[in-house]
């Protein structure tokens, strides 16, 4: 196992965050809408990692766990919802 | 009075998405550097795993997103090392060297420099490590006998041992 290979590995986990970032500010309008179906998205993407690079299952997991506790703190507002219903 | 007001802002407060992504990624690279073998080791309970699996670790203590940022420090450290990183990949470029050593087929490499990360700075580490990869097939190596002097090294006709190397500064790195 050569060191360059487990760093491929890195690379791969953190790249799902960089991609869902670029997502996100892509857009020129505000994009808060998108918010909350981002970060699902980087959750499933990362639980997909978790069977495919199982070697770094636990350290996905940690950011997986830090992930949900701050989703779980915006869920408390009712913002991320009234913008996905298109009123805004 | 602070008390009443944090649960009105809990309320109204939109949390910065990449922030938060942010805080996530830094928390597997703490603990990738602070724990690098036990939960590797107990990603498997079958015994036939565990040969590569202490292999996997072995590479993990080695710390590879640190040797990552010592090449950038290093590379990055004067003008004349940054001229010396795009002479070798434009001489490579010119005299076809990377072909079929690149992925996708790739007979060129992009003359561009490594990049540092920071802690503040969203997606940085994965810039950073993108690079790294990216200019892979140039041979940077740190010297660690001698720290500070760094080769960088264009391996010409592998199999016959021939080696282009170029030392490219003996003064020490200034940290």
């Amino acid at each position: 196992m050569k060191d360059t290979d487990v760093l491929r590995d890195i690379h791969q986990i953190i790249e799902v965050p960089h991609t869902a970032q670029e997502l996100l500010s892509s857009e020129r309008t505000p994009t808060l809408s998108m918010a909350l179906p981002a970060y699902e998205l980087l959750e499933r993407k990362w639980t997909q990692l978790q069977s495919t690079i199982w070697e770094l299952s636990h350290y996905i997991g940690v950011g997986i766990d830090k992930l949900k506790q701050y989703v779980n703190e915006g869920r408390k507002t009712r913002i991320y919802a009234f913008s996905m219903s298109g009123f805004l | 009075m602070l008390n009443g007001s944090h649960e009105i802002l809990t309320d109204i407060f939109i949390r910065c998405f990449p922030h938060v992504v942010n805080l996530a990624v830094q928390a597997i690279l703490l603990e990738l550097d602070a724990n690098p073998c036990i939960p590797v080791l107990a990603a498997s309970t079958d015994p036939a795993d565990q040969p590569a699996l202490q292999a996997y670790a072995r590479a993990l203590k080695n710390d590879p997103i640190g040797e990552c940022r010592k090449i950038v420090s290093a590379c990055r450290s004067s003008g004349q090392r940054r001229r010396r990183l795009q002479a070798v990949i434009s001489e490579g470029n010119e005299n076809g060297y990377w072909r079929g050593k690149l992925p996708d087929g790739k007979t060129a490499l992009p003359m561009v420099q490594l990049l540092r990360d920071c802690p503040t700075r969203w997606s940085s580490t994965f810039k950073m490590v993108d690079r790294v990869l990216t200019l892979n097939p140039v041979h940077i190596r740190t010297n660690i006998t001698k720290p500070g002097i760094i080769l960088l090294t264009l391996s010409y006709r592998q199999s016959n041992h021939f080696y282009l190397r170029r030392r490219m500064l003996t003064s020490p790195i200034s940290p």
